[in-house]
């Protein structure tokens, strides 16, 4: 029998987020070891389900994490914003890719992220090291895992509903 | 879906993009501007920090499951040097009462300022990790225990940072490192007064505004000058470790490093 703690689809969406929240604040034993958890997720429903249409909400969500964080307010906002904006542009196409060009296509994403950060911290009087280079390795990395994860709990969901 | 709806589609993102990305860049500019923010942060403590401290339970839990099956024998061990340390402290303790008591006595003389006797809490780090860039750490005491906005912290090497939001059960502190601080500090060996700079990079603080016949050599201690009202006098903050003249420059680049373990330290003392 399948069973899934998750009422609907919006209640996975929403432990989704929760839990890359609470991950993103965990401490890491080698903080760049880190991946950038809410991007992976968001980029996840953009592209399965077309989720986060309405940029405001990828918005609030990325002024929380800098709250939280501790970054410029409006930082990580910035940065969820152009990336899911780029995902909604270019999400019929990527959509139907391979799993590894897929991969890569999460790679150039994190990767373009860390540029525009860049050119934030950059404006704010702060140079990163290598280590901040790291990102979106350790993101592509971990990327077919949270896609793998998701999609499981998501068809096990769809099958106990039929 | 038909193009027509799919361009339509498109036009929204676009707008949404461009009105959200203004707002975005307007925070951000106005976060790094100004203090015109920090009401916002102040009031976003009190739902951060319960979230913080959620985080941080578990963690907690676990490391103390660690000690209580650690062995008997390590336990022991770890107890008797703690006892000598707790014995050769208690001895330095001595020395440093009479000292002060002296230092009083010879202010009294002096008709100088009173130094007010500081009181110490004790505060553990909580185990969240912020952006690595923040130069922000967040500890378990709050204004319960008497933490306020603006006391300084420090660790058993030297000056940590200052205390920037306060709420109930936990507060904000900012590293002396972070790109926007600023100290007054003070050579020991000779009195000179200038300001360290953070430099967004926790084992550097940096001297940029110093005539370059200053006397400061490598090595020099320098300790908080008391000078702005925020800090006490003489808390040790960082060695000069480099000084860099360059014949166009009126100015010398002093780089210092920081006494306190900035990225090491578990617990830290609020100077009240």
């Amino acid at each position: 029998m399948k069973f899934s703690i998750f009422k609907d689809e919006k209640a996975l969406l929403r432990a989704s987020v929760v839990a890359a929240v609470v991950f993103t604040l965990l401490p890491f034993p080698l903080p760049w070891m880190k991946p950038y958890w809410v991007a992976l997720v968001i980029i996840y429903w953009v592209l399965e389900a077309k989720y986060f249409r309405r940029l405001e909400m990828v918005f609030a969500l990325g002024l929380l994490l800098d709250l939280l964080t501790g970054t410029l307010f409006g930082q990580h906002a910035l940065s969820l914003l152009i990336m899911t904006y780029l995902l909604l542009l270019f999400r019929q196409r990527i959509r139907f890719y391979p799993p590894w060009q897929m991969t890569l296509i999460v790679f150039l994403l994190l990767g373009n992220d860390r540029i525009l950060q860049l050119w934030v911290l950059w404006l704010a009087g702060q140079i990163p090291t290598w280590e901040y280079w790291m990102s979106p390795f350790v993101g592509a990395a971990v990327w077919p895992w949270v896609f793998l994860l998701l999609d499981r709990i998501r068809s096990n969901q769809r099958q106990r509903q039929n | 879906m038909t193009a027509a709806q799919q361009q339509r589609d498109q036009g929204a993102y676009t707008t949404r993009l461009l009105v959200l990305g203004i707002l975005a860049i307007f925070l951000m500019s106005v976060d790094h501007r100004g203090q015109y923010l920090q009401l916002l942060r102040k009031q976003a403590t009190h739902i951060t920090m319960p979230l913080y401290r959620a985080l941080d339970w578990p963690q907690r839990f676990i490391s103390d499951g660690f000690t209580h099956f650690s062995k008997q024998s390590e336990l022991a061990d770890r107890i008797r040097q703690l006892e000598a340390e707790q014995v050769r402290l208690q001895g330095e303790l001595l020395q440093l009462q009479a000292i002060s008591r002296e230092n009083q006595e010879l202010r009294k003389l002096l008709d100088g300022v009173q130094l007010t006797s500081s009181e110490l809490i004790l505060a553990d780090l909580v185990n969240v990790s912020m952006d690595p860039f923040s130069h922000r750490v967040v500890i378990n005491r709050g204004s319960t225990s008497g933490v306020d906005i603006g006391m300084a912290v420090v660790d058993q090497a030297g000056l940590f940072g200052q205390v920037t939001e306060s709420t109930i059960n936990g507060a904000t502190v900012t590293l002396i490192t972070d790109a926007n601080h600023a100290l007054p500090v003070r050579n020991l060996r000779n009195g000179v007064r200038t300001i360290a700079y953070g430099t967004g990079d926790l084992h550097t603080l940096a001297i940029t505004d110093l005539p370059r016949n200053t006397d400061l050599v490598e090595g020099d201690l320098l300790v908080t000058s008391g000078l702005g009202g925020r800090f006490p006098l003489g808390l040790p903050v960082a060695e000069v470790v480099a000084i860099e003249v360059q014949d166009a420059d009126r100015f010398a680049r002093v780089q210092a490093r920081p006494l306190a373990a900035m990225d090491q330290a578990r617990q830290v003392l609020v100077v009240r």
